[in-house]
């Protein structure tokens, strides 16, 4: 992975200050994507950057991710909005405000609209055991 | 309300549920825009409402279990290995 491990975390961080809770389901996934992306020290930088989130208001958060969007490499922008989609639905719940949310870290992104819905479709198919809130 | 399957066991993606979400959210996209407000992610009313509800709970099953078979899911399916693959080349 070429985006930095601070980056990455700040986005996967907007995803729990989203969610209001680091709970366990999160953990565990950020913990399986340590290992496969080979970042030991993920969890660690991610707990950092949720406590530097957690006061943020919506209006900060969004200069933050704007920023951190900019360092994003440019290969890994929809791989880093599928992580925040699977941050998002480690519940295993996917609901308006999730979907509302995913297509506002498509757009900070600069993930166009078409693609960030395919990859939500592929998801969706793929996640069979996700449930769909109305 | 849980999604319907196909009979090869995939998501129906013409779900009227399914696609309403996303044309909903499509179109508050597209509202914000015209108003040339920035994208901003928003607290999840509905993530604390799981929580508060007790769908979360470990007394209820629903929730916790799908999340626990997603996770396994993912080990044994290698799911996010594979995602990973595709993304980050």
């Amino acid at each position: 992975m070429k985006t930095d491990i601070k980056i990455l975390s700040s986005f996967l961080a907007a995803a729990v200050w989203a969610d209001g809770e680091y709970d366990e389901f999160e953990k565990e996934f950020v913990g399986d994507l340590a290992e496969e992306l080979e970042l030991p020290k993920l969890a660690e930088t991610l707990e950092k950057e949720i406590k530097a989130t957690e006061k943020m208001s919506e209006e900060e958060l969004a200069n933050n991710l704007e920023a951190a969007a900019k360092k994003v490499d440019a290969g890994e922008k929809e791989g880093i909005l599928s992580l925040c989609l699977q941050m998002m639905c480690a519940d295993a719940f996917l609901a308006q405000d999730e979907v509302d949310n995913f297509f506002a870290f498509a757009d900070i992104l600069g993930v166009d609209e078409e693609a960030a819905s395919t990859l939500l479709d592929e998801y969706v198919e793929e996640e069979e055991d996700l449930i769909i809130e109305q | 309300m849980a999604l319907q399957k196909t009979q090869s066991g995939k998501v129906d993606k013409r779900t009227k549920e399914y696609k309403e979400l996303v044309e909903r959210a499509k179109k508050a996209r597209a509202a914000q825009k015209k108003a040339a407000k920035k994208p901003t992610v928003k607290k999840s009313t509905t993530a604390a409402k799981r929580r508060a509800d007790g769908r979360l709970d470990q007394r209820t099953k629903e929730g916790k279990e799908a999340a626990a078979r997603m996770a396994k899911a993912r080990k044994a399916q290698k799911s996010l290995k594979n995602r990973i693959k595709k993304l980050f080349k």
